[in-house]
């Protein structure tokens, strides 16, 4: 079957999906007055009559401002837009699944990403060949498969030893003065995220790979951030938070990620006002993004995203 | 002198890495969704034959190393040098150590071609044809009879390398070797 019947009957799927638990589907502008200050994600800027304006990175913020207003379930299936990646798996633009659900954990969030994961698999299995799918989903902690791929405590391991192993991995891109979660990131890519072929939720990420989650301890008292990530074919497919609700907290945030911005010689991306706003009356809500392309090529077992471009 | 940037990093273009040529064999890239982005590159060292994975800035740039690779006739050793001649009608001559020419010695047999990789004009790395024809100079008797299925048996060659034949191969016979696996591939005509 063609290329386009699958992107189309995925999309039918995860509509039905959505249906059943009555998430609304929303529509949100790609472009806005403001864009994301996260260090690591470039801005696509775009002039119109002397104004400048951002091409979203992804529809987060806009999202969260109809969560604030509406305190309702909410999806959307969207174009995103990420300057200066290009590469097998990645491409400036890209389709884009992300939702949100008001009043649950993180937890509940991840159940409800396995049942997304097998109904949305099943209905397509029904009609496609699916090599890279799988009916379930492991859950494993953070801590755990550092300790299985590189043999040492990601919470604990002080920045020199991080730095040894991923000097003896051929990691050399990062200077010296690099965070300790610049460190964590380029062993994670290089040493785990290629063996996670088997679709995999990583939970209980270190506190400072928090990005927009809530930070929380676990049971053994170390600081860990609400957020897990799902992979599958050696791919990172999504990431979930358990959303920030204090805007002091994300002000703080947004903040650190300008600090981080300038040091690195990016600019300045002003607060996103509206976002802000909503933050007064933010739900206590979990919400995760999934690309859409990323998940066609592991379930479809593809090396690149133009393979999964009809 | 060039230099190349992540971006243009292609398979085959050749580079120098911690003072040595390196040809690139893949490059990708990597961006965690969280972190910073980077290239992750996979080259051979042309002196060593290794391969070496290093990730990089994206961005950042090397410089070019002059590699070139000549075909070229095999005339003699001198025991310190091998000696080897340009087949472009030049009649060019150079010499290799044999640091360039040790992964290749096994298969080097007089007036064969090889391939030579120069690297500022200094020979690094000698690679043979896919397939040699050697003589055998040392076997087991053979077996009147024996057909090609049965077992096989150690046969040392002109040059000195050890491969595997069938036990109806004699010494004095020329047989064909992949080169790049080590392994007989059939009996050559004489």
């Amino acid at each position: 079957m063609s290329l386009l019947r699958f992107r189309n009957d995925l999309l039918a799927a995860v509509r039905a999906y959505f249906r059943e638990s009555d998430t609304l589907e929303v529509s949100t502008p790609l472009i806005r007055p403001w864009g994301t200050p996260e260090p690591h994600l470039q801005n696509l800027v775009v002039q119109s009559g002397g104004q400048s304006l951002f091409l979203q990175t992804s529809p987060e913020f806009a999202m969260k401002v109809l969560l604030a207003r509406y305190r309702q379930d909410i999806y959307q299936i969207c174009a995103a837009v990420r300057a200066e990646e290009l590469g097998a798996r990645h491409d400036l633009e890209f389709q884009m699944l992300e939702w949100y659900r008001v009043d649950i954990g993180l937890m509940d969030l991840a159940e409800d990403v396995r049942a997304f994961w097998r109904r949305v698999g099943e209905a397509l299995a029904a009609h496609h060949e699916l090599p890279g799918w799988q009916s379930d989903i492991e859950m494993v902690s953070y801590a755990g498969v550092f300790e299985a791929y590189l043999q040492c405590d990601p919470h604990t391991a002080d920045i020199r030893q991080l730095q040894e192993k991923a000097h003896g991995l051929g990691i050399r891109h990062l200077a010296g003065d690099a965070s300790r979660a610049d460190w964590l990131d380029a062993l994670f890519a290089t040493a785990i995220e290629p063996g996670l072929t088997a679709p995999t939720l990583v939970f209980g990420y270190p506190a400072c790979q928090s990005a927009l989650a809530e930070i929380d301890q676990d049971s053994s008292g170390v600081a860990v951030s609400r957020r897990f990530e799902l992979f599958a074919n050696g791919l990172e497919l999504a990431n979930a938070y358990q959303e920030l609700t204090d805007p002091q907290a994300l002000y703080q945030r947004f903040a650190q990620f300008n600090v981080r911005r300038l040091q690195e010689g990016r600019e300045f991306v002003a607060v996103d006002e509206a976002l802000m706003d909503a933050m007064q009356s933010m739900p206590r809500s979990a919400g995760i993004a999934l690309g859409v392309d990323r998940l066609a090529m592991a379930w479809l077992a593809a090396d690149s995203i133009s393979q999964v471009r009809p | 002198m060039a230099t190349y940037s992540t971006n243009e990093f292609k398979s085959g273009l050749k580079v120098l890495l911690e003072g040595d040529p390196c040809s690139i064999v893949e490059n990708e890239f990597v961006k965690p969704g969280k972190g910073q982005a980077f290239n992750r590159v996979k080259l051979k060292n042309l002196k060593t034959g290794r391969v070496w994975e290093r990730t990089f800035k994206s961005g950042e740039s090397l410089e070019a190393a002059d590699v070139m690779e000549h075909e070229m006739e095999y005339l003699y050793t001198d025991g310190e040098y091998w000696h080897f001649m340009k087949t472009d009608g030049t009649f060019e001559q150079l010499a290799a150590d044999k640091a360039a020419v040790s992964d290749s010695l096994p298969w080097l047999k007089e007036t064969d071609k090889v391939s030579v990789t120069l690297w500022n004009e200094v020979p690094i790395a000698v690679t043979p044809a896919n397939f040699v024809e050697l003589e055998v100079v040392e076997t087991d008797p053979g077996l009147k009879g024996d057909t090609a299925q049965g077992g096989s048996k150690p046969a040392t060659l002109s040059t000195g390398a050890v491969v595997k034949v069938p036990l109806f191969i004699n010494t004095g016979e020329i047989v064909r070797v992949d080169t790049r696996t080590g392994e007989y591939q059939n009996r050559a005509k004489q």
